[in-house]
């Protein structure tokens, strides 16, 4: 019994950190993110013909820019990162999504604070159990 | 009035009517050795992720009179080449549990309707067939007309450009496209759909 209340203790324990950890990566990775939109350029005759830097590929994003080598010099109509589709897709890049690291860090961190809570009232319970058994007979 | 002035006066509001209602036919499409104008791309926004799926391989025509701000057009899209930037992605769309690109091997729409609404900016009706189901929606298109120009030339076009760009929705189980359970969150059911080409009266 005294095992069990020891190990629900330190799952509890362990859960919050785990919940901590997940809430202060999410946290972190957000104030990294940038709104980013990826674009096809254009050459330069194409560019003079339209005025645009290139074609839009999907619609803006908040994303971590973790590897800058796809960054365009211009920036896009409300000041949004350009981001070269073409060499995203050659170099194998695909920016991590700020809508990714809230989904899973979200998930990670109910699932391991309703564990926590979990943990630390069983370890409760158990504890109250034993202070509340009467005494082994000499 | 005499009447020979009268005949001269109609003669040549006839002709300027006729020189004035010009439409012309614009391709859509790579033309041997011209560069690649024209991209169509699928965007799924889902709980997870938002992924895009792109082509160049749109082909199809254009009519469009310019001042009487008419037009009419069928875009031709082919299926099998969208690309989402995943290979093991790319074949699980292509496969029959979802786009099933062997059967249904390009998705086409073709105009019913387009009337001018303001600027280069128009109203469109068509018919939308996607996995062989064909469906009449309502959308808004912009149609930018470009003259033949030292500019269009240096940009490889041959003849007049027509700029024509379109967003739309399409509902996948409208099209008898049902998202997989094991999908869920990753697939959204509404795609943004959005057509951007360079046509060419060539």
């Amino acid at each position: 019994m005294r095992h069990l209340s020891a190990l629900l203790s330190l799952t509890a324990i362990a859960s919050f950190g785990v919940m901590v950890l997940a809430l202060g990566t999410m946290l972190f990775l957000n104030s990294r993110g940038v709104t980013a939109q990826r674009i096809k350029p254009h050459d330069a005759a194409f560019a003079e013909l339209t005025g645009e830097v290139g074609t839009p590929i999907g619609s803006p994003q908040k994303i971590v820019i973790l590897n800058d080598s796809a960054v365009l010099e211009q920036r896009g109509p409300e000041g949004q990162v350009l981001l070269d589709d073409e060499k995203l897709r050659a170099t194998g890049q695909y920016p991590l999504q700020i809508k990714t690291v809230r989904f899973l860090g979200g998930i990670v961190s109910i699932v391991s604070l309703a564990l926590a809570v979990g943990a630390w009232f069983a370890h409760r319970l158990l504890c109250r159990r034993a202070h509340n058994a009467p005494p082994k007979a000499i | 009035m005499k009447p020979t002035q009268l005949i001269a006066i109609a003669a040549v509001a006839a002709v300027s009517t006729v020189a004035m209602a010009q439409t012309k036919t614009f391709k859509v499409g790579e033309a041997g050795g011209m560069k690649v104008s024209q991209t169509f791309t699928v965007e799924s926004k889902a709980d997870f992720e938002n992924f895009v799926g792109q082509t160049h391989k749109v082909s199809g025509s254009l009519k469009f009179d310019p001042t009487a701000k008419t037009a009419s057009g069928k875009i031709v899209v082919d299926v099998a080449s969208i690309d989402t930037g995943i290979p093991m992605r790319n074949e699980h769309m292509r496969s029959d549990m979802w786009m099933n690109a062997e059967k249904f091997p390009t998705a086409t729409f073709e105009t019913t309707s387009v009337k001018h609404k303001t600027g280069d900016t128009y109203s469109v009706k068509g018919k939308l067939t996607v996995h062989g189901v064909t469906r009449e929606i309502n959308t808004e298109a912009n149609i930018k007309y470009i003259k033949e120009s030292e500019a269009t030339r240096k940009a490889m076009f041959m003849g007049d450009v027509a700029r024509l760009t379109c967003n739309f929705k399409v509902n996948l189980k409208d099209y008898g496209i049902m998202i997989p359970e094991m999908a869920g969150g990753k697939v959204a059911p509404i795609m943004d759909m959005r057509l951007d080409v360079f046509a060419y009266t060539g």
